[in-house]
């Protein structure tokens, strides 16, 4: 049986993981490639890498990824400043299983399809940003800094018709937060796409763990309670096996 | 003798986790990126990450399904992973029809998937404890040893090859297979710790 899936969320800024609260103030939590190591070793299922930076500074440091890549064989999702096919091309030479997709695919469909095409749908990762306001979910780029006015839903459906094949759901307003996942946007989002939803922002206990699940995400992504609390993923899945979710812990 | 496995670089691969792999497991390997490479190696190993119509068109671009078929007709070992392994079948529906290299009877085509079940296949999955017998590569690994797969396609072989299967969406699908002289692998190994390490260094060093 599939198991559920807990993914560390490690976001690069120059060569240090950093974490941040409602996408800003990041605060440096570690070396990027010690860090790796120590999550890997700790039965990490997948990791989540995104430099925050890239799309700013206008290239991906694909040097760090391949050494961060070469520090521990487990899948690895990786974003941040990918415009391009020869991007996607780069990370996937250097160890990458998926490419993470945000703020290009809003002004360039099309990245997604072209990936999708010669990578297959299950190798691209939407990654969507959302903010809640009376408006409704709206869908965010460049660092949650960009309102692409576009509902978060009709993103996520756009996304999947042109060939991504996960959806990494992320709240901006729970960040960091560790006060709980948006449990009521998750039930939106995943109820209405037949991809897996990754999801993130909020978690700070392991209940908060149990919750998602149950809401209908597929898998856990989390970074704070890994960072700030010293919960570890093996004590995570344990307490998801106690409440008869299936995890892996051989 | 020690084996010399030759990695099939065509263009679709993530060839680093594989490398590290190898390298951990201290197996002698090179690379094949022409036509002319095939004869350095005693096995090989077809990687993949990709779509089907790409893969196999990058495969004939560059004149390696004529010369991996003679050197399978040689005897020479093969294993096949994700994409990969989907290639070793006769033909797969992704992107639309696309003809395989056609040297393991069977097919590909999309995880049917019955409402509220999620495609792509994405994870750890277990395999069936009654089957991982089946194929010699499991041999020594703890049968309950979960392996990553990341797929939206699967292959559907003839009962005469041997097969090991995972349950996913209430479905049996084909995880590993082993025919005459090839053997296939829809997880990947190269990213499934040490089992999948253990898996590899079986094929490497059999």
């Amino acid at each position: 049986m599939l198991k559920t899936r807990i993914i560390p969320v490690l976001l690069l800024k120059g060569n240090s993981i950093v974490k941040t609260v409602k996408f800003k103030e990041p605060r440096i939590v570690g070396d990027a490639v010690a860090t790796v190591k120590v999550f890997a070793t700790r039965k990490a299922d997948e990791m989540i890498i995104v430099d925050i930076e890239a799309t700013k500074r206008g290239s991906i440091n694909i040097d760090l990824i391949e050494r961060i890549s070469k520090s521990c064989n487990m899948p690895l999702s990786i974003g941040g400043g990918i415009q391009s096919v020869e991007d996607a091309d780069a990370l996937f030479r250097v160890g990458a299983d998926k490419v993470i997709i945000n703020s290009k695919f809003y002004s360039d469909k099309n990245i997604i399809k072209e990936i999708s095409r010669k990578y297959g749908e299950q190798a691209v990762v939407f990654s969507l940003d959302v903010r809640r306001s009376e408006v409704g979910t709206k869908a965010f780029s460049n660092s949650a800094s960009v309102n692409s006015d576009i509902m978060a839903i009709d993103a996520a459906k756009e996304a999947i018709a042109n060939g991504a094949g996960e959806i990494y759901l992320n709240s901006i307003d729970q960040d960091g937060c560790m006060q709980g996942y948006d449990l009521e946007l998750i039930e939106e989002i995943s109820s209405q796409v037949t991809v897996p939803v990754v999801v993130a922002g909020g978690c700070g206990d392991k209940e908060h763990c149990v919750e998602v699940i149950k809401a209908g995400a597929d898998a856990v992504a989390a970074a704070s309670i890994f960072f700030w609390i010293g919960e570890s993923i093996i004590t995570i899945k344990e307490h998801l096996k106690s409440n008869g979710i299936e995890v892996r812990l051989k | 003798m020690v084996k010399k496995i030759g990695i099939i670089d065509y263009g679709c691969g993530n060839l680093a986790s594989l490398h590290n792999s190898l390298e951990k497991i201290n197996c002698k390997f090179g690379y094949i990126s022409s036509a002319e490479d095939f004869d350095l190696f005693d096995a090989y190993i077809l990687p993949g990450v990709g779509a089907y119509k790409y893969g196999m068109r990058s495969l004939i671009d560059n004149e390696m399904d004529s010369s991996l078929l003679e050197a399978i007709k040689k005897g020479k070992e093969l294993l096949g992973i994700c994409l990969g392994m989907q290639l070793l079948f006769e033909s797969s529906t992704e992107g639309g029809y696309q003809k395989g290299l056609a040297f393991v009877p069977g097919s590909v085509d999309r995880i049917e998937a019955p409402q509220g079940c999620r495609v792509p296949h994405m994870g750890w999955n277990d395999l069936s404890v009654n089957e991982v017998n089946n194929v010699q590569l499991f041999n020594g690994i703890d049968k309950e040893s979960s392996y990553y797969f990341i797929h939206s396609y699967c292959a559907i072989a003839e009962k005469s090859v041997s097969q090991v299967t995972t349950t996913y969406c209430q479905k049996k699908i084909l995880s590993a297979f082993e025919y005459e002289n090839i053997s296939g692998v829809q997880f990947h190994p190269e990213k499934s710790h040490d089992a999948g390490l253990k898996l590899l260094d079986n094929y490497c060093k059999r």
